[in-house]
């Protein structure tokens, strides 16, 4: 007894102790308790919640607010970034983001533009690179001398894009003297992207490397394409010679897009202690040789858990019969537009124990066979969160019917162009056990009715399911859905979430589009393309009720007039991309549209 | 020591004004604070404790948390972890009723929640104040929770500057 009564008093001593220190406990016993004095962690456990779009609302507050938005973990959903202002002469103005009047620090910047305000550039630089973990450079031409210059106040980065397509043309490496790119050393950068450059050599490669000695993820997507092969093979053999070297450090190699042939990949295949992890490739070359390029890569590749051969017209059954067999920490499988894997290799993909995201899109061969056998077949698998199986005409109903109950926890399913596939009752089976969906693919499925929607079959039957019951549902891609009326957006589009909504070729009028705007106010982008019966009144109210919108397009739309562009820019605070093209609009629309200090891109 | 056992002792906890309560150790165990002090206890200890006092709880509060860890005891209790997907909207119809309260109460029931360490119970009362902000603008919030705007208008400005530029990622 004594010895809990001790053990109690120095519990309850703890807790006193607490009460003296700690902010949490100074305001339970306020006497009106209030949000904004609630303690900083609880406050940041509540805006955890929010979007980012809350999270602008909630910082505009009050300052308490805007300290708890501060949060490290909240800035690293956002980017600083720098594109020019439409039909803007002005540069972008860097001194805002200086000691003085800087009230929050973002810790990426994106500088999709060189034109900035060149006075207050370097005070940026100095004030602001320190806590910068990621740059982008998007395009433009930056002199090395430039480059360096930033580069030696961002003592921090953990990430580096240089992904523009002509950012080295100019660049000659001094092979003997000084070089400015030996001044830099950025220790603590793990990713490294050389993305979309055409003009790289073997020289710029072994500088820019030497700069990043701790790197794990290359990306080297997009590149060489046009140079000349034997340029090309030339900077392929360096890469090979580097990753050789490096081998036990690198994790991820990014190719997807570049034109990599089977010699590269047999050398990426013998390269010893080289593990990846992550690994994207567009497949291009073709021996008959097994032993020889790719089955050696993939057989070397054992700890692989994300392989990405999007666009690979040369992968085929051998090769995904192979991954099943090889990879078993595949977590990531992406196959979309292999159109040389069909069934035979599919239905083995149930191998793959540990998948979370398969996308089998635009492969014309695959049949609901595969599907049924290979995804869908025995014990579900509660890991997976997105399944992908757009563009495929030849599935039916059955799969989707399955695939509603079979893994009822997906939070991303697309379906688009799968037009056998999406009908009414698949679309209500979805409705019914997907719960847990944020984003949905169903374009070009024009079978679906108001009934797969709605779930309401005639004015006196029993309602079924309808898409409200996604409550989380983020993003919608319906373009095309042509027989949609009014009535589905009247009766089921509730959405707190919804950020971005397709109805592109769609028969809405002012009457569906005002309840939709009422009822999702979350919505950042709008696609009404084609919709033939929009006009300067839906327009109207779009602008005025949607104040987060930051994309809209309304290409093809015959009936606005200039009175809609009055009305945009006049209302919608936030628009960053406007897109007209096409529409019957006779003034010169940049009159009004300069004004708006969002506008960034307006497409005519 | 082994707290499972299978007959659901009495346990009585005292709000700081001092108002008894009597509850089940199934229940209470709900509570990660009170959980590692009774684990510390030793063998023999629960039964022979006596009330455990609760000074940062009142007795309005400590009744409602008491309703809901009652109502809760028998379901398995996510861990802080687990309660990832923060978005889902699919929450138990009788937490929905149960949360229907007004703001005064729903802060008293945050920071019990806090102290007791009860995930659980934290994840929906901090949601729901969450859905209430959420799709709001700044004016409607203050309004909402009577917050002081304590901004001047050049400070919005610049703030309203720079979120020109960020973008989500």
């Amino acid at each position: 007894m004594d010895k809990i009564k001790q053990y109690q008093d120095e519990f309850w001593m703890k807790i006193l102790w607490y009460r003296e220190f700690e902010e949490t406990f100074e305001f339970v016993q306020s006497e009106t308790p209030c949000l904004d004095y609630m303690p900083m962690e609880i406050l940041i456990y509540i805006f955890s919640y929010l979007n980012p779009a809350d999270m602008f609302s909630v910082m505009l507050t009050c300052k308490r607010f805007l300290e708890a938005i501060k949060y490290p973990k909240f800035n690293r959903n956002w980017i600083l970034s720098f594109s020019e202002r439409y039909a803007s002469q002005f540069a972008i103005p860097l001194r805002i983001f200086t000691s003085t009047t800087c009230q929050r620090i973002i810790p990426a910047v994106a500088m999709h533009t060189a034109q900035v305000d060149n006075e207050s550039s370097e005070e940026f630089w100095e004030y602001y690179g320190h806590n910068l973990k990621e740059i982008q450079f998007l395009s433009g031409l930056l002199r090395k001398e430039e480059f360096v210059n930033i580069l030696k106040y961002t003592r921090n980065l953990v990430t580096v894009k240089i992904e523009a397509n002509n950012m080295f043309k100019n660049w000659e490496i001094k092979r003997c003297g000084y070089d400015p790119l030996r001044r830099l050393n950025m220790q603590h950068v793990r990713n490294f992207s050389l993305a979309r450059n055409n003009f790289l050599s073997p020289d710029i490669f072994e500088y820019l490397m030497m700069t990043v000695p701790h790197v794990t993820t290359i990306d080297l997507s997009n590149c060489l394409s046009i140079m000349n092969p034997p340029e090309r093979n030339k900077f392929l053999d360096y890469v090979l010679i580097y990753l050789k070297e490096n081998a036990s450090r690198i994790k991820s190699l990014n190719f997807a897009n570049t034109p990599t042939d089977d010699f590269f990949l047999d050398g990426l295949g013998r390269i010893e202690n080289l593990k990846l992890r992550e690994l994207h490739l567009t497949f291009m070359g073709s021996t008959k040789n097994n032993n020889f390029g790719i089955p050696i890569l993939i057989s070397s590749q054992d700890q692989l858990e994300k392989f990405d051969l999007t666009a690979s017209p040369c992968a085929n059954d051998l090769m995904v019969r192979m991954i099943c067999n090889c990879m078993h920490n595949m977590k990531v499988l992406l196959l979309k537009k292999c159109h040389n894997v069909t069934d035979f290799s599919v239905r083995e993909l149930h191998k793959l124990k540990n998948l979370k995201s398969l996308e089998i899109s635009d492969c014309d061969y695959v049949t609901d066979t595969g599907i049924m056998e290979g995804v869908l077949y025995g014990k579900p698998n509660n890991k997976m969160t997105e399944l992908r199986l757009g563009v495929m005409t030849n599935l039916s109903e059955s799969v989707v019917l399955r695939m509603s109950y079979y893994y009822e926890n997906l939070n991303v399913v697309d379906l688009g162009g799968a037009s056998n596939a999406v009908t009414d009752h698949s679309i209500q089976m979805i409705f019914r056990h997907m719960k847990f969906l944020r984003f949905l693919n169903i374009e070009s499925c024009c079978k679906v009715t108001d009934f797969g929607f709605t779930g309401v079959e005639s004015e006196y039957s029993i309602r079924k399911h309808s898409i409200r019951n996604l409550k989380g549902l983020q993003v919608l891609r319906g373009n095309g859905l042509y027989k949609l009326t009014d009535f589905t957006l009247i009766d089921a589009f509730v959405f707190n979430e919804l950020k971005e909504l397709y109805f592109a070729r769609c028969n809405f009028t002012y009457d569906g589009i005002a309840y939709l705007v009422k009822n999702c106010p979350s919505l950042e982008v709008l696609d009404l393309s084609e919709c033939s019966k929009i006009d300067d009144d839906c327009v109207e109210l779009i602008a005025t009720k949607l104040p987060r919108l930051k994309t809209l397009k309304l290409n093809n739309c015959d009936e606005i007039t200039e009175k809609s562009i009055e009305i945009i820019s006049a209302n919608c605070e936030d628009l960053r991309n406007l897109f007209i093209r096409n529409c019957k609009i006779n003034f010169n629309p940049e009159d009004n549209l300069v004004y708006m200090r969002s506008l960034r891109k307006v497409v005519v | 020591m082994d707290i499972d056992r299978p007959s659901d002792p009495q346990v009585s906890v005292v709000s700081s004004d001092g108002t008894m309560f009597h509850t089940t150790l199934k229940s209470i165990l709900l509570s990660g604070t009170i959980k590692d002090m009774i684990e510390h206890i030793g063998e023999g200890g629960v039964e022979n404790m006596g009330a455990i006092p609760l000074q940062n709880v009142d007795s309005k509060t400590l009744e409602i948390v008491i309703k809901w860890i009652e109502h809760h005891k028998d379901n398995i209790q996510p861990t802080s972890e687990e309660i990832k997907d923060k978005t889902a909207d699919f929450i138990d119809p009788w937490d929905e009723n149960f949360l229907e309260m007004d703001l005064d109460k729903l802060y008293n029931l945050i920071t019990a929640a806090n102290y007791l360490n009860i995930p659980q119970l934290l994840w929906l009362s901090t949601r729901k104040i969450a859905m209430l902000i959420k799709n709001r603008t700044p004016q409607e919030i203050r309004s909402l929770f009577n917050i002081e705007d304590d901004w001047t208008p050049q400070e919005i400005e610049a703030v309203q500057k720079e979120n020109q530029w960020c973008e989500e990622k």
